[in-house]
């Protein structure tokens, strides 16, 4: 038997995944620069077919909105692909594997009422954690990982549990050498600001931005602490701490005194949501790049038409990146989509998140925020 | 003749309202205004500040004691009248300024006009509600013999009110009870109704600023934070409080801890349709009191659960809703409004639900209602066909007020149910809105919170029920016969 | 501030025709060696409400006796003209007095004048507006024409052409909503009335500068005109007692003139009229001459009738609350011809000069 003979006498493996390249070995910059729509499409069209066959549910909902496959055909028609709005998520398990096959239930933290639950298997983890990896490459660039320190202002993964935030947040500590702060529900400021300053390699400090800033008020009530070179990254947003909610220029204002930054440049915003497969990190000009096989649409608030790149609109995803349920959503967000380079060398699309929609509240009936008797300013 | 303007001609300007501090017009002096944002607008109110309180401090708070009931009745029944007509000033610009600060179709605005209108006006229905709740028309100006003794219910004196902002009319409501309990009333407006109060107030003063009703009323607005705000409440002698939790915590948490806080919080109601109903009528009564207000009510209807095969229901429902839309006029909705109710309309198709919509309104029919607490408003009515009514039960709680019911004659088989489970009004559909004389609110008599009753016993020479002899306790001590006391 | 004087023309009891115009005469001459801004006059038929029915007559005579004093009408009742004789008339006196008068126009309100003009008072209020416009167009374009249901003629061109360009000022009397809001959406001042609480004025003219605005116009550039009656005396109780009994007479001698019950419930633009009248038996519980003497004690209180000082508060509650700074004050109520005159002369020397201060002041602090 010849060599040739042998060989086709094998299985050939299939190659990695056009998406799985995507996600982790592609250079994030490089893949940025391209942006490719039709890749984009290519991967979504293969993610909607696979929710279509394997989610009841959702092929319900397809056919109920009219939407057919066929038409998926060009990147404008990724606008259509039905969307299914993230509060579903808080009424039913939405699945598109087996439940046996599901490896983490991930729940968010409820700030709006009810929790949304979303089920992810290994893969869809996997890839969550290989996007948060590609964002934190705009921060650490070519650092490897034990020249990085994280101080991490919540739990470890096995403490966080469910919770999606504090779930993502710990799996830092996967990569990077990472110290938790919150242990058995109990956070103390001045243990994280001690942590970082014991911080011998690149310092890097992460979480809520209210929990940041009682960091940073902790470090000024000393007289403030000096890393220069430090890293910050916020995440989650302000959720039940709204009353102490800055403005995002005072905010850095703020951490520019406490640790005696260069400049604000490494100080970024990560953005994420339990419904959503995909993190993204800020650039060092405040712009959080979108992975390019993730789609957003900003649409009409009004119609619900998409809106073209640059108008402000309800933002919507299409993430081929969850294999276990389908991550095709309509988000409680307002914010833009822009396309165009950017100064820190990744071209592309970047998104910005304006706001939250506003509850919808029947005024002397608002069960959880009281929007009517604090609305004067 | 009668020019409705519509939000389109009116100016983007935010509007000066005043304080009204007994029977004055109080506009902002310091300069140190609050604006407030509305639903579609701004306004700026003077600050609620020490000046505000040292002059509420000086108001004489049994000042309406000694004013027959009849003669406050006769003052806001004249003043009703204005409000009725169309020929009045104030009633324009109040229509104009809903429409224009709270988003109302002009019908919904008229309407709204004519209902307080109408509640100044029934002086007559008031004498009723007094004798319903307190137990006499007379018993606030006169000592009303009641078994073996006397009551007379006086004012508890400095009654502060911190209004909602769904529905106009319930502002009104409140302050009316406090005066026609002789109450001194200061009225704190909402933020998303700041100017029904002082609307109120100032219809007064049109009429007479030194009438006691007027003097006893004033309307005001401030922010929680307010130093003078939570010494005014703390100084109250009794506390009503509409609106969400945020509000009711605030007002019990300040209040004095003997005085009562009269609690209207957030509420739902839901509709049930059995399967003998007749289906026109209902799906009238439903359309009605889903229209009103836009469901931002109470006692809006938000939910129908309907026994057996809903489409004769869904059919009927679509053509009331049309009509009632027509006459009513839908709350102009602001893009993060649509929006939700868009987003609530795929979440129901996704989870089977099936849909329909007309230009202001929608129908969802599905199964199993989800979490009852999440509703995008905008007209939207769920319809849950069930196998029998009973299934209903378990979707009410206490945070449930209105539960309307068709047909009439199967609501003896679930008020008991109903009750416990925890709703507190049972009505037909249709009349959602309308809380008739004897009724409740919210499971409770709201005039009892505003007044104290006092009683004179009678004296030992009348015998007491089930005794032959004078009450004299000592003789009975002596005697050791103190158990043919009784008691 | 503007202060004028009403020169009513009442035919008081004990006076006769002639004595009420000699008096007219001579407050008029008074008025303007006072330094009053203007005389304002009424337009009465068939009653001894006022001597006037035609003020524009009136308004001739007193122009012609004083140099400066302006005049104007308060009002001219126009259902009861011809819109062309009524424009050359105001545009003839305006060019005789080089521009010193000023139009007050209103609709009617007196029973009698209809049916002896044949004027269908349901339509009072659209006459008043189509023949202002037909007057406004006379006087500013080079011909005039109308056709409409209630008038037709062919294009004239209207002789004389007011002094005053492109007319002189016209004012319109408001009560209703309904004519607060067709004025403002013109852009018209107002007269207001005496007889209304501050706050209710005071919402006519927040409803007006509403209206104003949503059509373009500037409120703030809107001279209302407030009517109010005046005594001044040492103390309110004398000026009230000077002036009740001919304010009571006076009030008597309109409502018996007056659109009478039974015609105003017919008539849907009369409404405002009818509720007035209501409101006043109700605050009176039922007793009709209980709530007019009720009214007429609460009228004494609202209007400038007191001490100095007291009209002073008056007027500057008056500023406060509705913003008018334009008073049209009549004293004829006073009864004779010496306590007219010297009430006349209080009110100028010892209250309008204060008045002017503390508006002043407020105004500089606004």
């Amino acid at each position: 038997m010849t060599t040739t003979e042998s060989l086709a006498q094998h299985e050939v493996l299939s190659p990695v995944s056009e998406l799985d390249r995507l996600i982790f070995t592609e250079h994030g910059r490089e893949a940025a620069v391209q942006d490719d729509e039709m890749l984009r499409l290519e991967l979504v069209r293969e993610s909607v077919a696979h929710h279509l066959a394997q989610c009841s549910a959702y092929a319900r909902f397809a056919e109920q909105v009219g939407f057919d496959f066929d038409s998926l055909a060009d990147p404008e028609a990724l606008d259509y692909v039905p969307q299914i709005p993230t509060s579903a998520f808080k009424r039913s398990a939405i699945l598109s594997v087996p439940a046996e096959q599901t490896a983490k239930r991930c729940t968010s933290s409820g700030t709006q009422g009810t929790i949304s639950v979303v089920y992810r298997d290994r893969f869809t983890i996997e890839r969550l954690l290989g996007s948060t990896r590609r964002g934190l490459e705009l921060l650490v660039g070519d650092w490897y990982e034990d020249e990085i320190h994280v101080v991490n202002l919540g739990p470890d993964q096995a403490e966080a549990g469910d919770l999606w935030f504090a779930y993502v947040m710990s799996l830092i500590g996967v990569d990077y050498p990472t110290h938790h702060a919150v242990r058995a529900g109990t956070f103390d400021p001045h243990e994280a600001l001690t942590s970082l300053s014991q911080a011998t390699v690149f310092p890097v400090l992460a979480g809520a931005p209210a929990v940041v800033m009682a960091v940073a008020e902790a470090a000024l009530d000393r007289g403030g602490l000096s890393i220069p070179h430090l890293a910050i990254v916020t995440a989650g947003g302000w959720k039940r701490a709204g009353a102490q909610r800055i403005a995002r220029g005072e905010f850095n204002e703020l951490l520019l005194r406490a640790f005696d930054l260069e400049n604000t440049c490494r100080v970024r915003d990560a953005f994420n949501q339990v419904e959503l497969n995909t993190v993204m990190l800020e650039c060092e000009h405040h712009r959080k790049h979108v992975p390019p096989w993730l789609h957003i649409t900003a649409r009409s608030l009004r119609t619900l038409e998409p809106l073209p790149y640059g108008e402000q609109g309800l933002l919507s995803y299409l993430d081929p990146s969850a294999s276990s349920y389908p991550c095709f959503i309509l988000a409680d967000d307002v914010g833009t989509v822009r396309r165009g380079p950017c100064d820190c060398g990744w071209a592309g699309r970047t998104l910005e998140i304006e706001r939250r929609l506003d509850r919808a509240e029947s005024w002397g009936c608002a069960l959880k925020m009281d929007r009517a008797w604090g609305g004067s300013r | 003749m009668n020019e409705v303007a519509t939000p389109a001609t009116m100016p983007a300007t935010a509007r000066r309202v005043p304080f009204v501090l007994g029977g004055r017009r109080i506009e902002s002096t310091s300069g140190a205004d609050v604006v407030v944002q509305t639903p579609s607008g701004e306004v700026c109110f003077p600050a609620f500040e020490e000046s505000a309180l040292l002059e509420i401090d000086c108001f004489e708070r049994q000042m309406l004691a000694d004013v027959p009931l009849q003669e406050i009745l006769s003052f806001l029944n004249r003043v009703g009248k204005h409000w009725k007509s169309e020929e009045y000033s104030r009633r324009r610009i109040y229509i104009r300024q809903l429409q224009e600060l709270l988003g109302y179709s002009p019908q919904a605005a008229a309407a709204e006009a004519d209902r307080i209108g109408i509640l100044l006006t029934a002086h007559a229905r008031m004498y009723d509600i007094v004798a319903a709740e307190l137990g006499s028309r007379f018993i606030l100006d006169e000592w009303i013999a009641r078994e073996e003794a006397w009551v007379r219910a006086f004012p508890r004196g400095l009654s502060v009110h911190v209004l909602p902002g769904n529905v106009p009319l319930s502002g009104v409501i409140s302050i009316v009870r406090a005066l026609v309990t002789k109450n001194v009333c200061i009225a704190k407006a909402a933020s998303a109704d700041p100017i029904t109060p002082s609307a109120l107030a100032l219809s007064f003063l049109d009429v007479d600023p030194a009438h006691p009703v007027a003097r006893a009323t004033s309307a005001v607005y401030w922010r929680p934070s307010d130093p003078a705000a939570i010494q005014l409440v703390s100084q109250a002698d009794s506390v009503c409080a509409w609106g969400g939790q945020e509000a009711i915590s605030w007002a019990r948490r300040h209040a004095g801890d003997d005085v009562p806080v009269l609690s209207f919080g957030p509420k739902r109601s839901v509709a049930l349709v059995g399967r003998d109903a007749d289906i026109v009528a209902a799906a009238r009564g439903i359309a009605h009191d889903v229209v009103l207000y836009d469901q931002r009510a109470c006692f809006s209807t938000q939910r129908v659960f309907a026994e057996g095969d809903t489409s004769r229901l869904v059919e009927g429902l679509r053509d009331e809703l049309d009509e009632h839309c027509r006459l009513i006029g839908p709350a102009s909705q602001s893009d993060d409004e649509l929006a939700r109710v868009q987003l609530a309309r795929l979440e129901d198709t996704f989870h089977g639900a099936v849909l329909e919509s007309g230009e202001h309104w929608t129908i969802v029919v599905q199964r199993c209602p989800p979490d009852a607490s999440e509703h995008p408003l905008g007209r939207v009515l769920y319809v849950h066909p069930v196998e029998s009514l009973k299934e209903a039960y378990s979707f009410i709680g206490p945070d449930v007020q209105t539960v309307s019911v068709a047909p009439w004659a199967i609501l003896s088989q679930h008020r008991d149910a109903l009750a416990r489970c925890g709703a507190s009004r049972l009505v037909e559909p249709g009349l959602s809105n309308l809380f008739r004389i004897g009724a409740t609110h919210d499971a409770v008599n709201p005039l009892q919170a505003l007044v104290r009753m006092v009683a004179v016993e009678a004296p030992a020479a009348v015998h007491g029920k089930g005794m032959v002899v004078a009450v004299n306790q000592t003789e009975l001590l002596k005697a050791g016969n103190l158990k043919d006391l009784v008691l | 501030m503007k202060f004028g004087v009403f020169l009513t023309t009442a035919y008081y009891p004990k006076w006769t025709q002639e004595e009420v115009f000699d008096n007219t005469g001579v407050y008029a001459v008074e008025a303007e060696r006072l330094g009053y801004d203007g005389a304002w006059l009424l337009e009465h038929h068939f009653t001894r409400f006022g001597l006037t029915p035609h003020p524009v007559t009136l308004a001739s005579y007193i122009l012609g006796k004083t140099t400066t004093l302006r005049v104007g009408t308060a009002v001219c009742v126009l259902p009861f003209y011809h819109p062309l004789q009524m424009a050359e008339q105001v545009a003839m006196v305006d060019q005789l007095s080089n521009g010193r008068f000023d139009f007050g126009v209103g609709r009617g309100s007196y029973q009698k004048d209809f049916e002896a003009f044949g004027v269908d008072p349901s339509k009072s209020h659209v006459i008043m507006r189509e023949w202002l416009d037909i007057i406004k167009r006379a006087w500013t374009e080079d011909a005039v024409e109308a056709h409409s249901e209630l008038i037709d003629f062919p294009p004239v061109p209207l002789y004389p052409t007011p002094r005053v360009k492109p007319h002189p000022p016209i004012y319109v009397v408001c009560e209703s909503p309904s004519s607060t809001e067709w004025v403002a959406s013109q852009g018209y001042p107002m007269i207001l009335s005496w007889w209304l609480e501050r706050e209710a004025i005071r919402a006519q003219v927040e409803l007006y500068d509403e209206v104003a605005r949503s059509h373009g116009h500037d409120p703030s550039k809107a001279e209302h005109v407030l009517s109010a009656i005046a005594c001044v005396a040492d103390s309110q109780t004398e000026a009230k007692d000077q002036i009740r009994d001919s304010l009571g007479w006076w009030r008597k001698v309109a409502k018996e003139a007056f659109l009478q019950f039974e015609q105003l419930r017919k008539l849907d633009n009369y409404e405002f009229v009818l509720r007035r009248w209501e409101d006043q038996v109700l605050a009176g519980q039922g007793d009709p001459d209980a709530g007019e003497r009720a009214t007429l004690e609460r009228l004494l209180d609202l209007n400038l009738i007191g001490t100095p000082d007291e009209c002073v508060e008056k007027i500057q509650d008056i500023f406060d609350t509705t913003g008018v700074r334009h008073f049209v004050v009549g004293f004829e109520g006073a009864g004779d011809r010496a306590r007219t005159l010297e009430s006349m002369r209080r009110f100028a020397q010892e209250v309008i000069p204060r008045a002017h201060e503390g508006v002043g002041t407020r105004i500089g602090v606004q």
